[in-house]
């Protein structure tokens, strides 16, 4: 009887589709914003490298306060205050009423200010090669639901891609994005994911593995680093408009603000206040440990895949090195026990030091 | 009825205007400053190194007055945070305030770790650079015992080791340091519980230093990343605050890296476990009790510290066996308790005069 190879091939197929996917998630993840999304043809694997030795390289060259890094901070601030200002103005002109057009309008204009502010700010203090991962994830999601419905719709039912809304790669609905991110969370782990489990044939069996766990990893990454960001986003929505209301009802009831800056001064009690509520909260504080934990299992999985497209080219790896640290460490123990033995015998006390 | 226009809506134009102008002149002849400012003071006071080992390096500071004490001191700060906070700038140096006093002082500085440090325990920083550095100093100075002055981290070392070798150490002060883990007023201590630490340190060997800043100023986002750079444009054209600023600021982002093993059992015994105080602790086996530590005591803490909070660190005194203890405490935050002009004129002089009396 002849052979049926039809599921075998039509899993491999499946496992090529991934592999696309995979490559292009890493062209997006790794290419310089200057020329343009998506995938690069041309680009070959040595770019890819070149580009992580340099995120390496650039590990610890984050913000460290000295003076023309602290001027363009100023200059950051600057115009996120110059905004809140222009908030304060429109509510002076408006006779301080929260509902009029323009209100709404400079308040809308107040908070992308302040998702920018969030993103620029917050995330720059991020190890860098984890800064640009929570910079991508917008991008990534987009290009996950890209091929999700190229090669995976036919499959699945229509409610296991998310809403539109959930793509617009904006956080100007932050409690709508939340919930969206929930119902995506669940359908990915009932759909998605558990293919990404499936147990991997072939050749390249191992590299497939590898490359599935990755993927997994970087959507599970980018889900989580997504909910911690819309939390955020949306204590500041819900702060400028309580900070609104709140001044509406003081003008009402007789109380003069004086100024713009006792305004100011306000509401960055207030901010202060919801993020601190926030943050000592259970919740919160259980989404930081889960976005750490898929952080760090993205990051081991990832150093994973690298070692295994390194593993061809004559140059040691960070599991290579790790293993040598470790024969030197115990080395260096032994020699400390060694030192101290041989005074002992001697009836002195150790020599210690360099 | 018509709303009232709250105030003139051309007045408001003009405080616009003003306000904007203003801000630019101020932004302008900041630059002007930043551009030349010699803002660099860091661990300037005249020191020498008379002691290395690994990245561990021991500096012996040159006497500026009469010494009045043969016994010296150990200045023992944290790994996560570079010492010179202690000696950030001449007017405002701790340091230098203790020399003032009369103390003989050294400084361990821990360095910076890096990959190859990934495998150092935490049993080898206290058993082994720290016990070192201890016996290096008596040996030098032909002395029995030192004295030590530990700040955050650097005092859960020192209390451990004090507490393992009480034989070796004549006065204990502490500052700003945690040994009850299990508060509800620190936010760190609440995030702490729910950080899988064996990933973190499996992902990186090395815990970067930035990691660590970022949960730092999470301590409080907005004011930390936003707020204080608006305030500070309205004093851009005044040196000596700029100064003060740059100086602070570098020293805030300058955070080594942490040895992977060492964090692990640091974290999870004492931060998530909270086994230190609950005399649950091991050090290769062998049992920690703080009830040792039978020399004299001074637990320093600050009011405004929200990184290490008063209630972490004022448990020690319940739970050492030393007679001779006090606990102060101070208006201030996490580094201004060692980088203020507070610091220098109040918690300086104390800690000086405390340990001279009982040297």
């Amino acid at each position: 009887m002849e052979k049926n190879n039809e599921v075998f091939r039509q899993f491999m197929e499946t496992q090529k589709n991934m592999f696309g996917m995979w490559q292009k998630m890493a062209e997006m993840s790794f290419a310089p914003k200057n020329q343009g999304e998506g995938a690069q043809p041309g680009k070959d694997f040595m770019d890819y490298f070149k580009e992580f030795y340099e995120l390496n390289q650039k590990y610890f060259a984050g913000y460290s306060g000295d003076p023309t890094q602290l001027y363009q901070r100023i200059n950051e601030s600057q115009e996120t205050y110059q905004k809140m200002f222009k908030l304060w103005y429109e509510l002076n002109k408006e006779g301080f009423s929260s509902t009029s057009e323009k209100i709404n309008e400079v308040q809308e204009e107040w908070y992308k200010e302040y998702t920018r502010q969030i993103k620029e700010n917050y995330v720059s203090y991020l190890p860098e090669p984890l800064r640009k991962l929570v910079e991508d994830s917008a991008k990534l999601m987009e290009s996950y639901r890209e091929a999700s419905i190229k090669f995976w719709k036919p499959w699945f039912d229509d409610t296991l891609i998310p809403n539109e809304e959930f793509f617009k790669g904006d956080f100007y609905n932050p409690g709508m994005y939340l919930q969206q991110l929930k119902n995506w969370k669940d359908n990915y782990e009932k759909s998605f994911g558990k293919i990404m489990d499936l147990p991997a044939t072939g050749f390249n069996r191992e590299h497939l593995v590898k490359q599935s766990e990755s993927f997994d990893k970087y959507i599970q990454f980018g889900m989580l680093v997504n909910e911690v960001l819309a939390n955020i986003y949306k204590i500041g929505q819900e702060t400028i408009q309580k900070v609104i209301d709140d001044n509406v009802k003081m003008y009402e009831a007789g109380k003069k603000i004086e100024n713009f800056e006792e305004f100011y001064e306000y509401w960055v009690k207030e901010i202060s206040s919801a993020l601190d509520k926030m943050h000592f909260s259970k919740d919160f504080s259980a989404l930081m440990g889960q976005a750490l934990k898929a952080m760090t299992d993205l990051k081991i999985e990832a150093d994973k895949l690298w070692e295994d497209y390194l593993s061809y080219y004559p140059i040691p790896k960070k599991s290579d090195m790790d293993s040598l640290y470790k024969t030197v460490y115990k080395m260096k123990r032994e020699l400390t026990a060694l030192r101290k033995e041989i005074s002992e015998l001697k009836g002195q006390k150790p020599e210690s030091g360099n | 009825m018509e709303k009232q226009k709250f105030t003139d809506i051309n007045e408001l134009y003009e405080k616009f205007f003003s306000n904007a102008v203003n801000k630019q002149q101020k932004m302008i002849d900041g630059f002007e400053i930043l551009a030349n400012i010699e803002f660099d003071e860091r661990y300037k006071t005249p020191k020498e190194l008379v002691y290395e080992e690994d990245k561990m390096k021991i500096y012996h500071y040159h006497p500026i007055s009469e010494k009045k004490t043969t016994i010296p001191t150990l200045i023992v700060y944290a790994l996560m945070n570079r010492p010179y906070v202690m000696d950030l700038q001449s007017e405002k140096s701790f340091v230098r305030k203790l020399l003032e006093e009369g103390l003989d002082l050294y400084m361990l500085d821990w360095g910076y770790p890096t990959a190859e440090d990934r495998y150092i325990t935490f049993e080898d920083y206290i058993e082994g650079y720290l016990a070192n550095a201890v016996e290096f100093l008596k040996k030098k100075h032909n002395v029995k015992q030192i004295n030590i002055m530990s700040k955050c981290q650097g005092g859960t070392f020192c209390a451990i080791y004090a507490s393992m070798f009480p034989e070796n150490i004549k006065n204990l002060v502490t500052i700003a340091s945690p040994f009850d883990f299990d508060i509800e007023d620190g936010l760190l201590f609440k995030w702490a519980k729910y950080m899988d630490v064996d990933s973190l340190v499996d992902a990186f060997g090395v815990v970067p230093g930035q990691f660590l800043n970022m949960c730092f100023v999470s301590l409080r986002p907005y004011e930390l990343l936003f707020d204080k750079y608006v305030a500070i444009i309205n004093r851009l054209d005044n040196p000596k605050v700029l100064k003060d600023f740059l100086s602070v600021e570098s020293w805030i982002f300058d955070s080594p890296g942490q040895a992977g093993e060492a964090y692990r059992k640091y974290m999870k015994d004492l931060w998530q476990e909270n086994k230190l105080i609950k005399g649950e602790f091991k050090m290769n086996g062998r049992a920690i009790d703080l009830k040792a530590i039978k020399m004299p005591l001074l637990n320093i803490v600050g009011e405004k510290d929200n990184l290490i909070p008063p209630s972490s660190s004022i448990p020690l005194n319940d739970l050492v066996a030393s007679k001779d203890k006090e606990l102060h405490s101070f208006p201030l935050g996490h580094a201004g308790i060692v980088a203020s002009s507070l610091s220098q004129k109040k918690v300086a002089p104390l800690v000086a005069q405390w340990l001279l009396s009982r040297s």
